[in-house]
């Protein structure tokens, strides 16, 4: 039994003056769902959004949110959903306080003054921000991560079905970056609203119940992370750290018989993983000590979409797991 | 039918939000208080500042006077000596530095450089004509000339000089009992317009007060919507862009009132300026003016693509209406152009006191004026693409 298709792309085409920008773009998320829309600078993620809101006209497609039929009803789809702007700049009026924003968006919609304020201090005290004197200062002088949420509550004042966020995690230390994508789960909890979630961060994938991957205007990728994950042909995964670490080294954990596959995480980590066996971790030891290599450290990792992406990536490629710039001296 | 009226309801209660919006962000911005507040204040304290400000050696009007008079007069008196303490006497009271030249063409110089600003001959024959005056055997008066030339590229020094000129003349005739023309001045004014010119509040307000109330506010609101980026998140919610330009145009009609109010408020106060007409009339074109120059300012953001163009849009403009009203010899076009009709509302309500009903086509004109431009102001911004 699935839900209702909340957010649907279906054959999206977007031209902008005779260059496509997306083709052939489908993908979706269901009621209540995270869906996250992962891809590198330029792949077509904030016009996905604008074909979203209805900003912009797909030449081919059929786009629909929260039930409604973006390109001939754009209307009746403002009050459904909420926008959070790449840039905090272009959503909020700097020299106005969080509440006072808030109230102006709100009233927009028609709420009264005393509800959005309630509301605003409501979602605000989700997203991690209490303080009241805070409330009161003008968006400016925020730091970029308070004023981040301050955008995204200010687009959630009118209780909207769904929340399209772009780049939300973009310019946030790492710390906050986890930080925003929890409480946007605890925001999805809450109140039940859709989310889709631009970003260049594949690890925002983890936090989402679907992903799809652009890649220069088309999807390479869609689907759930974890069934996803559970794609990558290997039973436990082991981070493991070498006091030194060389191209041929790589190679060599490469052939060992239980592993099935290799990712440099770090300049002298590496990610392996291995066949389900017994004791995995003992007889990957054993495997590296008689290729005659003795790890710092060891531990036991997870297999995840990250993982699963990026193994893709590079069987593609066919290449060294070294990216160009990180080989070792 | 109910949805409509829930449909305006709703619609009214956005531009409310965005009007305050408006005009809180206004009140907030530093520039747009420098420019609403101090600008006017400054501007109208220095139109009518000649009455209390302090006066320096820059202020007075320097008067050669050259006595080329050999011939011989009355026994008793030298009437070119007399003549000239005359206008020494009244030179205090007018503004005016009276002192005595001997050389015509030293004289001339300074007055083409500048240095001076009149040159007073009294030349041969002063002494003679007003002796043979004062003979009661004499039938008719022959009139003494004396010769008067004025920098006529100043007006405020010429109305100095003639004041002194004038007073010098009547007390000299009082006191050496003259009673008809004996004393004639000819007057050339040179390097200039000729006819002589006063300055007066009357003149002044409807020539200043439309470039400053339709400058003022066009300097803001030609910022207002290029400048206002999140307007096009706010336009992703039910607003409209029609609200939107709408709200803009009201908040800075509201802004307008207040700073009509502080111009009203000092010529008035200080100045004692009063309109010959209705103190309502005044500020209804006052307000006329800044209607206009509201929405030629929202015309000109919403056709701009940055906040730099639409500053260069704004001065083309404005120059454009003000080198029509200075430069433009044609008067069909002048009538035509909205400055010369704000100035034409506001001569017409306060210096000439015209009834509202006689003073209505300058009134008319510019609010056709705005309507259009509110007009092509919602066309263009619905048009305009502008993403988020
Ligand atoms: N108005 C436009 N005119 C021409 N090209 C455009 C326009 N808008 C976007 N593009 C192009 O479309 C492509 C996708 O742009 P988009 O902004 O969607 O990328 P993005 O994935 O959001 O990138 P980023 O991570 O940098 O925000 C880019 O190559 C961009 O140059
Ligand atoms: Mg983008």
């Amino acid at each position: 039994m699935s839900r209702e298709r909340f957010i649907e792309l279906e054959g999206v085409q977007v031209r902008v003056g005779g260059k496509v920008i997306l083709d052939d773009v489908s993908f979706y998320a269901e009621e209540g769902e995270i869906l996250a829309v992962i891809g590198g600078s330029g792949a077509g993620k904030t016009t996905c959004l604008r074909v979203m809101t209805g900003q912009i006209r797909p030449v081919k497609g059929v786009v629909r949110v929260a039930g409604i039929d973006v390109v001939r009803n754009r209307e009746e789809l403002e009050p459904l959903i909420g926008y959070v702007p790449q840039l905090d700049e272009t959503g909020l009026y700097y020299e106005f306080s969080s509440i006072e924003n808030a109230c102006l968006f709100a009233r927009m919609y028609g709420i009264p003054r005393k509800e959005a304020k309630r509301r605003a201090k409501e979602i605000l005290a989700i997203l991690g921000l209490r303080d009241e004197e805070l409330m009161k200062k003008p968006v400016g002088r925020l730091s970029g991560g308070e004023r981040k949420r301050v955008s995204i509550c200010v687009s959630l004042i009118h209780e909207p079905r769904v929340l399209l966020l772009d780049e939300p995690t973009t310019g946030l230390d790492a710390h906050l970056r986890v930080d925003v994508l929890n409480y946007l789960r605890d925001i999805n909890k809450q109140y039940g609203v859709t989310v889709g979630i631009v970003s260049h961060d594949l690890e925002t994938a983890e936090f989402c119940d679907r992903v799809a991957v652009l890649d220069r205007g088309r999807v390479s990728v869609f689907g759930e992370p974890r069934s996803l994950a559970s794609k990558v042909r290997a039973g436990h995964a082991f981070t493991v750290s070498f006091s030194k670490l060389n191209e041929s080294d790589v190679s060599k954990i490469k052939n060992v018989k239980i592993v099935t596959g290799v990712l440099q995480v770090g300049r002298k980590t590496l990610k392996i993983f291995v066949r389900r066996v017994e004791e995995p971790l003992n007889v990957l030891l054993n495997e590296l000590e008689r290729a005659g290599l003795t790890p710092v450290s060891v531990t036991s990792s997870s297999i995840t979409f990250t993982d699963y992406f990026r193994i893709a990536a590079t069987e593609k490629e066919g290449e060294s797991y070294f990216p160009q710039n990180t080989k070792p001296v | 039918m109910t949805s409509m009226t829930g449909r305006v309801a709703g619609s009214i209660t956005r531009i409310a939000a965005l009007m305050r919006k408006e005009v809180e962000g206004i009140i907030k911005d530093r520039m747009a208080l420098v420019v609403l507040i101090l600008l006017p204040v400054i501007i109208t304290f220095s139109l009518g500042a000649y009455q209390f400000r302090v006066l320096t050696l820059a202020d007075y009007a320097k008067v050669a006077v050259i006595n080329q008079d050999t011939s011989i007069g009355d026994p008793d008196y030298n009437f070119a000596n007399e003549f000239f303490w005359e206008l020494v006497n009244n030179a205090n009271d007018s503004t005016c530095i009276v002192f005595l030249m001997n050389d015509e063409n030293l004289a001339n110089f300074l007055l083409w450089r500048g240095d001076i600003d009149a040159i007073v001959v009294i030349p041969f024959g002063f002494n003679s004509h007003l002796a043979s005056n004062r003979d009661p055997e004499a039938p008719i008066p022959v009139p003494a000339y004396i010769n008067v030339t004025l920098d006529g590229s100043d007006l405020e020094s010429q109305g100095k000089v003639i004041d002194c000129l004038t007073s010098a003349i009547a007390d000299f005739k009082i006191h050496f009992n003259f009673t008809k023309d004996e004393i004639i001045p000819a007057l050339t004014a040179v390097m200039g317009p000729s006819k002589e010119q006063g300055i007066d509040l009357r003149v002044t307000v409807p020539l200043i007060a439309p470039l400053l109330l339709i400058g003022g506010i066009m300097i803001l609101t030609s910022q207002c919507i290029v400048g206002d980026v999140p307007l096009r998140r706010l336009l992703l919610t039910p607003a409209s862009k029609s609200e939107a330009v709408l709200a803009k145009v009201l908040a800075y009609l509201i802004t307008s009132i207040i700073q009509i109010m502080i111009i009203m408020g000092i010529l008035s106060l200080i100045y004692q300026y009063q309109p010959l007409g209705s103190y309502i009339n005044l500020v209804l074109s006052f307000l006329c003016a800044s209607l206009f120059g509201i929405t030629l300012g929202v015309f000109i953001s919403i056709v701009s693509n940055s906040r730099l163009q639409a500053n260069q849009y704004f001065i083309f403009a404005f120059l454009t209406l003000v080198v029509i009203e200075l430069a433009v010899p044609v008067a069909d076009i002048k009538n035509a152009s909205p400055l010369h009709m704000a100035r034409e509302a506001i001569i017409n309500v306060a210096s000439r006191g015209l009834p509202l009903y006689y003073a209505m086509p300058p009134i008319i004109g510019l609010l056709a004026y705005s309507l259009v431009f509110l007009a092509l102001s919602i066309v263009a911004f619905s048009v305009k693409k502008s993403v988020v």
